[in-house]
């Protein structure tokens, strides 16, 4: 894949302009990494795509090699891997909290100390997910508490 | 990435154990080791200290407790059971081992009842404070965390 950054004064905004003789997957995982930028992430549900505000998930899981990432309402795939979208969303308030998730933290309603030294967050919509022992530590860092 | 625990880990937990047990036992020996010298095994050499049998019968004592901790404070076997259940379930374990090694060891006359509701009522006490313990680190360390988090929440609002 050829890559060419063109800096100039002479340009009003930002562009980014995806030259390809098809659209493969390679070609839609670099947009959705492209629309991350802008706080959307591009997911599918029932063979639909959609452009989903990162603010609103709770949540993003990796699955038997598939990425779900779940909304209060609604559960979406994306063609993104979990290290993926990691990289792109952890200046975000994002957090890794186990090799298969990761959590966006302003969704995180409370925190209860669990078995193991482990972490029970409860999100806002009640749903209850676990942070490893090991992610529970830097979570503590995270939040100031080591 | 999750950080296993490995033998040397369960071993220090062992002797974390064994050396609070020795010490709780140190001063039983101390404050009734006279008294209890010709009554109970446990206290063989009354005010001396602890005879060399007894050290190894606690030190089995101590590897059962690590070992009932094992299975019923972490999730290698168990997986989804609430805290509550969990402890009951030790305290009843631990009880239930210590009830066998009273009988095996005779670390104390086995027709007397006053003994065993002595052991009885000083097993109590001693759940109703480790539970308490427990509970009260557990809420400070919630309610800490939870502050964390909405500070940190704030923080990012500002």
């Amino acid at each position: 894949m050829k890559i060419e950054i063109d800096i100039d004064e002479k340009y009003p905004d930002t562009e980014v302009t995806i030259r390809a003789n098809k659209l493969d997957s390679d070609v839609e995982r670099l947009v959705a990494m492209m629309r991350m930028v802008n706080m959307q992430i591009g997911v599918r549900k029932n063979d639909e795509t959609y452009l989903l505000d990162v603010e609103k998930i709770l949540y993003i899981e990796a699955v038997d090699r598939k990425t779900f990432i779940y909304t209060a309402k609604d559960t979406y795939e994306s063609d993104l891997k979990l290290y993926e979208i990691e990289q792109e969303l952890l200046e975000r308030d994002f957090f890794r909290i186990s090799k298969q998730s990761i959590v966006n933290i302003r969704m995180i309603k409370s925190l209860k100390s669990d078995i193991n030294r482990k972490i029970r967050i409860t999100l806002k919509n009640d749903e209850q997910i676990v942070v490893s022992r090991l992610y529970s530590d830097e979570l503590r860092r995270k939040l100031g508490l080591k | 990435m999750e950080e296993k625990k490995t033998i040397f880990n369960y071993i220090s937990q062992i002797f974390a154990t064994y050396g609070i047990i020795v010490l709780i036992f140190i001063v039983f020996s101390i404050v009734i080791g006279d008294v209890a010298k010709g009554y109970s095994s446990l206290f063989v050499m009354g005010k001396a200290g602890l005879s060399t049998p007894i050290l190894c019968e606690l030190l089995l004592l101590a590897v059962m407790i690590t070992l009932a901790q094992i299975v019923f404070l972490t999730d290698r076997w168990i997986v989804n059971m609430s805290m509550i259940i969990r402890n009951v379930l030790l305290f009843l374990a631990v009880m239930v081992v210590m009830v066998i090694m009273i009988i095996a060891f005779k670390w104390f006359p086995l027709d007397d009842m006053t003994a065993w509701i002595g052991f009885i009522i000083s097993y109590v006490i001693s759940i109703i404070i480790s539970a308490l313990v427990t509970r009260l680190r557990e809420r400070t360390e919630n309610s800490k965390m939870q502050e964390a988090l909405d500070k940190y929440i704030r923080k990012d609002n500002n």
